[in-house]
């Protein structure tokens, strides 16, 4: 099994639809992200397939099931499976959400907002500790792309995060693409909100696609990456560094080649913006 | 207003029809953002709606292709109205969709089925690895005293029963979307069984089709099954104890020894227990 320090550079989401081509020919990507919650299960061909992606490639673990802003209590059960498949597979991380995504026992398998304030503060940073407490290890939290914004906010996101950072010692998951389309959706500075941001809480960057339906902007995942999406990324690199980034693609997923290509960009973009800095 | 309150209201402006959903949340968001509140909230309905109705598209393939695209989206557009999720586990939704299907579907009283077998399919393919007995140990312990012996089914057992050959209309819609064919096995010889072919145990009024879906190490597989293979399976999936079963098989004038080695072979049976394990 690959050593987890080893996770560098920018590696991509693993999709089902590419585990032939990926288990034959075992292509050089530096590591892959596994969308976990696909793998909630004891057995078959998925867990064994994972079982042979991580024999030759470091990993870290996505999740979208944590719902650390949610009120509904923890799901125990949940995070036993988790801690399983991390006993078994390694990950050198674990990330979600900073979202809720169930309530009342019913899932909207979808990444929610709240209204970030005093009250919702005290109530994540509880549960991220607790959570930390069950899996031994600090979290990353991303931050999601978002439509809407509340009246009752009293925090923007990126202080939000910081302030999370701070009380819990979890890390960032900073994805680029949902800070470009929450700026443009909620009229903020994109850069302003890389600003806040401490460099040392930052662990990873994700870089995705999105759509512009005419109304707003929509983090689909299924398309490249903006080219305003990679002008943003260049700043980030320059503030943060040499981050392990992602290519996500979750939807109209294309052939294999095409997400080499988005990495490949993404790794010329990033020492184009190192080397910016001369 | 605290945060469960605000998910509470969230919740139910999400499930609720649009204008009703609507007027339940925009009065708590900000109007000062670029995109139209109602706007706004009408992206989150979308994804929910989208993520469930994806993965019912994804789970019930033949299903999907026998509707076509537009009518399949907005049966499960509707189904994914009125069934929310209640598991974290994407997977595990859409269980009541073939009951859902065969009640819209009358006019088609095959096609539920056809989505049963579509929802087993999915199912087998995420079930629990078995622990397997080999058959000489398993012989053994029959061998010790089989009364109050129970066979241990595979995790990923099912066996469907039909009054129409759901196999053939599941074979032939999941070619037309080119999907599941390789791990087909329909036309494996059963080189085993070997029940009274006179013998009409389904009688009139039973169902006519009686398929087995379950999954051989990592392979996922489908077969029809005879009389004697279906009340063996009928009967570990439903607990009996192996005398039960044995006593229901002698009835039915097959071989219980072959069949045994059959179930045992295909990894149908995996394990025996005592009654009092």
């Amino acid at each position: 099994m690959w050593c987890n320090k080893e996770i560098t550079g920018v590696g991509l989401g693993l999709r089902s639809l590419h585990l032939p081509h990926i288990l034959q020919d075992f292509p050089k990507i530096p590591w892959f992200e596994i969308l976990i919650d696909n793998y909630f299960c004891d057995g078959g061909l998925a867990i064994k397939n994972l079982s042979r992606i991580r024999e030759h490639y470091p990993v870290a673990f996505h999740s979208v099931g944590m719902s650390i802003a949610g009120s509904d209590p923890i799901d125990i059960d949940w995070f036993l499976q988790l801690k399983n498949l991390m006993k078994k597979f390694e990950p050198a991380w674990v990330s979600d959400h900073l979202c809720w995504t169930n309530f009342g026992g019913k899932y909207f398998h979808d990444l929610l907002p709240f209204p970030m304030n005093e009250e919702s503060l005290k109530h994540v940073s509880e549960r991220i500790l607790c959570v930390q407490d069950i899996l031994q290890q600090e979290i990353l939290l991303e931050n999601v792309s978002s439509y809407i914004s509340f009246s009752t906010s009293e925090y923007d996101e990126a202080d939000f995060l910081c302030n999370l950072h701070k009380k819990t010692g979890c890390y960032i998951l900073l994805d680029i693409n949902n800070v470009y389309v929450s700026a443009y959706n909620n009229s903020f500075s994109a850069e302003a909100y890389l600003d806040k941001i401490p460099i040392e809480a930052v662990k990873q960057f994700h870089l995705a696609g999105y759509e512009d339906n005419g109304k707003y902007l929509l983090d689909s995942h299924g398309a490249p990456v903006w080219k305003e999406v990679w002008d943003l990324y260049k700043k980030a690199v320059q503030k943060f560094g040499r981050i392990p980034t992602l290519i996500e693609w979750d939807n109209n997923i294309p052939d294999f080649a095409v997400l080499v290509s988005e990495v490949k960009m993404a790794e010329a973009k990033r020492e184009e913006a190192l080397s910016e800095l001369g | 207003m605290n945060l469960a309150e605000f998910q509470s209201i969230f919740s139910e402006g999400l499930l609720l029809s649009d204008d009703l959903g609507n007027a339940h949340v925009l009065k708590f968001l900000s109007e000062s953002t670029k995109v139209d509140v109602a706007i706004g909230f009408e992206a989150y309905r979308n994804n929910w709606r989208t993520a469930l109705t994806n993965a019912l598209a994804d789970f019930f393939i033949a299903t999907r292709s026998l509707l076509d695209e537009g009518n399949f989206f907005l049966v499960a557009r509707n189904f994914v109205e009125s069934h929310h999720a209640k598991v974290s586990d994407l997977n595990c939704y859409g269980s009541e969709f073939p009951q859902y299907i065969k009640d819209e579907f009358e006019e088609l009283p095959y096609l539920g089925d056809v989505a049963k077998l579509d929802w087993l399919w999915h199912k087998v393919f995420y079930c629990r690895d078995d622990k397997i007995m080999d058959y000489d140990e398993i012989q053994r312990k029959l061998n010790l005293d089989p009364d109050e012996i129970f066979l241990i089914a595979s995790n990923s057992l099912n066996l469907l029963t039909s009054n129409y050959p759901v196999l053939d209309i599941w074979n032939f819609a999941t070619l037309e979307s080119d999907e599941n064919v390789d791990d087909c096995d329909q036309d494996e010889e059963n080189e085993f069984s070997d029940c009274d072919s006179d013998f009409d145990p389904l009688g009139k009024e039973e169902a006519s089709y009686a398929y087995v879906i379950w999954r051989q190490g990592y392979e996922r597989k489908v077969l029809p099954v005879d009389e004697g293979e279906k009340i063996l399976i009928d009967g570990i999936v439903n607990g009996c104890s192996y005398e039960k079963i044995m006593d229901r098989l002698f009835l039915s004038n097959c071989d219980p020894e072959k069949l045994l080695a059959l179930a045992v072979k295909r990894r149908w049976i995996v394990g025996i227990k005592e009654g009092n394990e």
